[in-house]
């Protein structure tokens, strides 16, 4: 390369580092009336030009009128970039230019869409075979409801119909996002971590329990925890009351703190499964502020509720699954009384302390 | 409910990507879903004569998309990315990969590497630039260009240590202001400030052989940020050549307003700032300027680039994160997205100034969650 090209890429690989970058990547917009069953598009001017010559005079301008000139050469570039059909056949597309339109500042050319047919499916081909970037935002609407999606490059096709994806994928983003504020929700965890071992036990118990036995107790604990936090759950999400915040986050803390000394000091017995209901009320007001977070809203759909609540179980399951024969394995060991509970759950108990001072001041 | 973490930004990565999967969904589902309205804006029929585009964004021909030789290639690229720095946009860097993708990578030389890191590397995906820099520098192990692209890619990861070799290795093959330049990068973010701003002055100072305009600007506008907390005079100073020198330099524009800002110097930074709407940093530090002297306007410009937040969450589009992060911190006060930001644009970058706005978008949650 000659030293000329170096210097200039240096300063064109310098700025992309720093990073300042105006305007956006090409988008175009594709509104969908499911009750109609009709469309448009609007295209960026700029972006026209990869599917026709505009500026035809080249004088470094377009206007409006290159735009109408050129009409029948785009519309026919939309008709073969834009694909709909139906449950039997491919639809026959009308598109025709509409007028001017904006977005962001930007002038946009708007399209209008016509199938002749009820189109389920909707195949866009238009500018990602020449721009990687390239993305066409979809609204679809119908009756008072709108689903939002987004085709590209690495997903050309969607189904037009209005709830493709909002009850499915919903419910599956609040289980999935119930699972992981309980793995991430080192409080939460904690506290089901004590509960393990106190299910397992520690002092006054020479030989273990068969881990049949350990998981039919633990199973048993481990409900009194569920059907606790999902009273609450439901109680808050649903909007019957939530109790301050604090002096939930605080309880929570302080939970921590009592469920380990508890297997320090089994003053729970063998109803260690009271212990996880009360303070599984107490843990559901916690997963509620989350949920509603999450909402933006104080008040939770049901199914949205429902599914975070399956989730919140899934992960406790996949915990217990995973911990409880890791950890029974452990116990049969000296070191388990000697040294790896007694340090560990007063680890947790100092833990939990520290939260309840912080979240209580 | 979990307490964001108060710790040392490097100190919870996991609990915090953890936090931010969570939280996004308000954005994507929430406050899109919320404000996007459901009917198309209005379309009107416009004379004539009405001008639409003009300039260099005008194509003269249409782009052939079939095969080309490597090198023809290699230079229609350059040319995308060429343009994507004079517009300060991220359009031409899609057409960029898709011509790269054209040719088969076994016939990619260091060059075609160096373009796919270019690419990649503007749109914020280091691990790929890095791996494309790798490749490119096992077949042209001598060419400064690609120690220099590494050490940028190094930096913005954190990988300081990487970045100081990439850097030495630079400073042999090619000695000069840039190479000045990043040692004195590397040794502000290691700590020694002192010596990195020392270091550039008297590079600076040197009388240049070479006529390195562009290295010169660079180390100009490198020793303007290190001078900016330290000696304001300087600094101003710095800003402003840096500025002369190429006027069109985004990144010393938007720094140079957002040190403005903090000087409270409020009409100088709507004098920079002037018709640079479109630049999300430099909107965003107008906006908060002119809260301070026109709230109309203010809101009128942060109108818009809420606007904009919403169509990069639509698009699922996060290369401005770190902006769209201040936006919230300073500009429309939203912790919760605030943090999204900051933890989306820490998952790309990992500069001190990034780790620094995490932290504050953390204190910001905190500080809420607490009251």
């Amino acid at each position: 390369m000659t030293g000329n090209r170096l210097r200039y890429l240096f300063l064109a690989l310098l700025l992309a580092c720093h990073g300042a970058m105006a305007h956006n990547a090409s988008t175009a917009f594709v509104y969908w009336n499911s009750d109609n069953h009709q469309g448009r598009i609007d295209i960026a001017i700029v972006d026209l030009q990869q599917l026709t010559v505009l500026d035809g005079d080249a004088d470094r301008q377009i206007l409006w009128h290159e735009i109408s000139d050129a009409a029948d050469a785009l519309e026919r570039s939309l008709q073969t970039a834009i694909q709909v059909s139906g449950s039997d056949r491919r639809c026959i597309l009308k598109v025709q230019l509409q007028g001017l339109t904006t977005h962001l500042d930007e002038h946009y050319a708007a399209f209008s869409l016509q199938p002749d047919c009820v189109p389920d499916q909707l195949h866009y081909q238009l500018l990602i075979t020449r721009d990687a970037l390239h993305k066409a935002l979809v609204s679809i609407v119908g009756g008072d409801n709108q689903r939002l999606a987004v085709l590209s490059a690495e997903q050309p096709r969607l189904d037009l119909s209005l709830d493709a994806d909002s009850t499915a994928t919903r419910t599956a983003n609040f289980l999935w996002q119930g699972m992981l504020h309980l793995w991430f929700g080192y409080d939460h965890m904690l506290f089901l971590l004590t509960l393990i071992l106190a299910a397992i036990g520690f002092r006054g118990q020479t030989d273990r329990a068969p881990l049949a036995t350990l998981m039919r107790d633990l199973a048993w604990i481990v409900t009194a925890f569920t059907i606790g936090h999902s009273l609450t759950l439901m109680v808050a999400a649903l909007g019957w009351w939530q109790p301050s915040l604090r002096l939930v986050e605080t309880l929570i803390a302080l939970s921590v703190s009592i469920a380990a000394l508890n297997v320090l000091y089994p003053f729970m017995g063998r109803h260690t499964y009271r212990l996880a209901l009360v303070f599984g009320l107490i843990h559901g007001f916690g997963f509620a502020s989350v949920l509603g977070d999450l909402l933006g809203d104080s008040r939770v759909p049901l199914p949205e509720l429902l599914s975070f609540n399956v989730g919140l179980e899934l992960a406790q399951l996949c915990v217990v699954l995973m911990l409880l024969p890791l950890l029974w394995r452990a116990a049969a060991r000296p070191a388990w009384q000697q040294w790896m509970v007694p340090l560990t759950c007063t680890g947790i108990l100092a833990t939990g302390l520290v939260w309840t001072f912080e979240r209580a001041l | 409910m979990t307490r964001y973490c108060q710790t040392d930004v490097c100190g919870n990565a996991v609990t915090r990507t953890a936090i931010s999967a969570v939280r996004v969904t308000l954005l994507l589902l929430g406050t899109c879903t919320n404000l996007l309205a459901a009917t198309p804006p209005e379309t009107f029929l416009p004379a004539p004569d009405t001008l639409l585009l003009q300039g260099d964004a005008v194509h003269l021909q249409q782009e052939a998309m079939t095969p080309i030789n490597a090198d023809l290639l290699a230079d229609k690229v350059q040319q995308q990315l060429d343009l994507s720095r004079q517009q300060g946009s991220p359009r031409p860097l899609g057409a960029a990969r898709k011509m790269l993708d054209q040719l088969d990578q076994k016939k990619w030389q260091a060059r075609h590497w160096w373009l796919s890191a270019t690419v990649r590397q503007r749109l914020h995906d280091f691990d790929g630039a890095a791996a494309d820099l790798f490749r490119a520098m096992s077949m042209a192990p001598n060419d400064p260009q690609l120690h220099f692209s590494a050490f940028s890619v190094a930096m913005a990861q954190g990988r300081h240590n990487d970045a100081a070799q990439y850097c030495k290795r630079f400073s042999q093959l090619s000695p000069g202001y840039l190479a000045d330049a990043c040692l004195a990068e590397w040794l502000a973010v290691t700590g020694k400030q002192d010596i990195a701003r020392t270091t550039l002055r008297q590079a600076i100072s040197r009388p240049d052989q070479n006529h390195d305009s562009v290295g010169l600007q660079y180390a100009v506008s490198t020793l303007a940020e290190l001078e900016s907390g330290k000696r304001p005079e300087q600094a101003d100073r710095l800003w402003q050549m840096a500025l002369a020198l190429d006027p069109e330099d985004l990144y010393s524009r938007s720094h140079y307003c957002q040190w403005l800002l903090a000087q409270q110097r409020i009409d100088d930074v709507l004098r920079y700032s002037d018709g640079y709407d479109n630049v999300d940093a430099i909107a965003i530090t107008r906006a908060q300027a002119l809260r301070l002297s026109a709230p109309d306007a203010a809101t009128a410009l942060a109108d818009r680039i809420s606007a904009r937040i919403i169509q990069a969450s639509w698009r699922n589009d996060w290369l401005h994160a770190y902006e769209y992060a201040v936006f919230f911190l300073d500009v429309r006060p939203d912790p919760v997205a605030a943090l999204d930001m900051a933890t989306r644009n820490w998952q790309q970058q990992r500069r001190p100034e990034d780790a620094a706005l995490l932290a504050r978008a953390e204190n910001a949650l905190n500080t809420v969650t607490d009251k």
